[in-house]
């Protein structure tokens, strides 16, 4: 029995054998479906170690992405816990940190500091918020063993937040909240959605839990119906600019990854909130660790090649 | 034809006896036309050799399915001087290039902790493949700087650069894209590739990976004697793309936007199907 069955990728022109790609989706898929994130942050690297270019490897995840979210939101929608009011003021954020993102990565790539940058991103915030979350679901994961009271939601530490003009009330959200905050929150992930080339969820959970004081059951769904937008603009954008949407890679990815993710919905049925938080940060934590070990051991060669456009 | 007698009788196969009195032909020609010009003998040495030759495909359709083909390059020595194959009068060189790129070659070094790209040099009209296939290994076959005016073999290359640099540093830079393209089995060099099957006939075959570029190849064949080029011989192949592959790769380029729109739109219905389907059990 093989377990190889080539595929030729008419944009990537490589040959990759399809169950590989098939299996990986269905990983990324369970995770997404699982923790109610993209799953880009996973997605790309893995393309990429698995010799798909890397402008190819950032868009063909992000148009998977797009798949498992829907998926995922789906899900999400049918329990109630999408809060469309809130989702659509971020992802209005997200897509215009997602254009200012792609000349961000234009100039980077000009100077040849891309990788480097997408590296030090990625190190940067997954190692910041994957401590962060680990930190913190650990703590309520002791709290609820030891039964000590959690400490009261909606403390005083963000009034400030409080007092930005724009306020408006997000029902599902069980929140009365300035639009100022979940808007730049989707800024900042859009910018980051379109150097990472990943949806963002990552981030953008955190951050609703976080600063803005959301519930955990609406996060996951807002997140993804967010997400949603921000990687089909994406997915558009490196299409139509860089031609480097592969979509016999998308769909194969594709595939997989929405059936995985219906079992992840699942999954997390079955586990409380902090364990899903203190495993999600584990893994955000893990492809930190890898991505840091590259930037700082000494690479096997110290020369690189990319293909260039030269003028006549 | 005393001496291709004794030949003649130990092969014992009926196509052996064929091809070797195939072989025999001119020169029986030869003897029973009355001689006008030159000595029989002496006939051979005043023509020069020249070489012919052409690939197994010309073009190649790359489909999904595609993992790499393999092209036979034959050709013949027109005037061999060769009585039997292994006897190693000639020399032939065949170097197969794929279209040409701009590349930009970077270097890393440590800077505070961390390896990032210091400096860089970008070159033109590197060959995104190239093989060289020879009879013997290359530096055997001629004289340096006769390899060096035809680009035979890695160390004959030439890479024109965009930027000005040092000679030390271009040095660098030049191994460096050979060794990466070796690692990518774009750049290949295979010592006794090319053998002879007759006196004249000779064969190569080439591997190209599936990792090839896809437009046209060149292949450029040589024949040596002696270390001194006689005749060189080009013929082209082509990589084309069929099929849906074709189609997927000509709307992606004619029609991004449209394309981008489907690609997104392919994401959404498989999440809407996949949570249809679900759903029921």
């Amino acid at each position: 029995m093989s377990f190889d069955l080539p595929i030729y990728l008419p944009i990537a022109e490589i040959s990759i054998n399809a169950l590989l790609i098939l299996a990986m989706g269905g990983v990324v898929g369970f995770l997404s479906g699982l923790f109610g994130v993209g799953g880009g942050f996973l997605v790309t690297p893995l393309l990429i170690f698995s010799g798909v270019p890397p402008a190819v490897a950032v868009a063909s995840g992000a148009n998977q992405v797009v798949a498992s979210s829907v998926s995922g939101a789906l899900a999400q929608w049918r329990r109630g816990n999408v809060d469309v009011k809130l989702g659509t003021v971020m992802l209005t954020g997200g897509i215009l940190g997602s254009s200012a993102g792609v000349q961000v990565v234009r100039i980077l790539r000009e100077l040849g500091q891309v990788e480097l940058f997408i590296s030090l991103t990625y190190v940067t915030f997954l190692g910041v918020i994957g401590a962060l979350m680990l930190v913190e679901s650990i703590n309520s994961i002791l709290r609820s063993r030891y039964g000590t009271p959690a400490p009261a939601r909606r403390s005083a530490q963000h009034s400030w937040l409080h007092r930005l003009p724009l306020k408006q009330r997000f029902h599902r959200s069980k929140l009365y909240i300035s639009a100022i905050p979940p808007f730049v929150i989707g800024i900042f992930v859009g910018l980051l959605s379109a150097i990472m080339g990943v949806g963002g969820g990552f981030v953008i959970v955190p951050a609703m839990i976080y600063l803005l004081r959301v519930p955990t059951n609406v996060v996951f769904g807002t997140s993804l119906f967010q997400t949603i937008f921000v990687t089909a603009f994406t997915t558009i954008m490196h299409a139509y600019e860089n031609q480097t949407v592969d979509a016999v890679l998308a769909c194969l990815l594709i595939v997989s990854s929405v059936i995985g993710a219906q079992f992840g919905v699942r999954a997390s049925q079955a586990l409380k909130g902090e364990q899903l938080r203190a495993m999600l940060a584990v893994i955000v934590l893990g492809v930190a660790v890898r991505l840091a070990f590259d930037l700082v051991s000494r690479p096997s060669d110290m020369f690189s090649l990319a293909p260039i456009e030269v003028g006549p | 034809m005393r001496q291709r007698l004794p030949l003649m009788l130990s092969l014992v196969t009926m196509p052996a006896i064929f091809l070797a009195s195939l072989a025999a032909i001119p020169v029986t020609l030869a003897q029973t036309a009355p001689a006008v010009e030159a000595p029989v003998a002496a006939a051979p040495a005043e023509r020069r050799e020249t070489i012919e030759a052409d690939v197994s495909t010309r073009t190649i359709a790359i489909g999904t399915n595609f993992t790499g083909i393999r092209v036979v390059i034959f050709g013949t020595v027109e005037n061999s001087r060769q009585t039997k194959p292994d006897e190693g009068v000639y020399d032939v060189a065949v170097v197969i290039a794929g279209p040409k790129q701009s590349i930009i070659a970077r270097q890393k070094s440590n800077v505070g902790g961390l390896w990032i790209n210091t400096s860089s040099v970008r070159f033109k009209d590197v060959p995104s493949y190239y093989k060289v296939i020879t009879t013997r290994p290359v530096d055997r076959i001629a004289p340096k700087p006769v390899l060096y005016q035809q680009g035979i073999g890695f160390e004959n290359m030439r890479f024109a650069t965009i930027d000005k640099i040092g000679v030390k540093e271009l040095e660098d830079f030049r191994d460096s894209i050979v060794r990466i393209k070796k690692q990518q089995n774009l750049f290949q060099e295979e010592e006794r590739g090319v053998e002879f099957i007759g006196r004249s006939l000779f064969r190569a075959t080439v591997d190209l990976p599936a990792n090839v570029s896809i437009g046209d190849f060149t292949a450029f064949i040589y024949l040596f004697r002696d270390g001194e080029l006689l005749s060189s011989f080009k013929t082209q192949l082509g990589l084309e793309r069929a099929g849906i592959e074709r189609s997927i790769h000509e709307l992606a380029f004619a029609m991004p936007f449209l394309y981008g729109c489907l690609s997104v739109a392919m994401a959404l219905i498989a999440g809407l199907v996949a949570t249809v389907i679900f759903r029921k059990d």
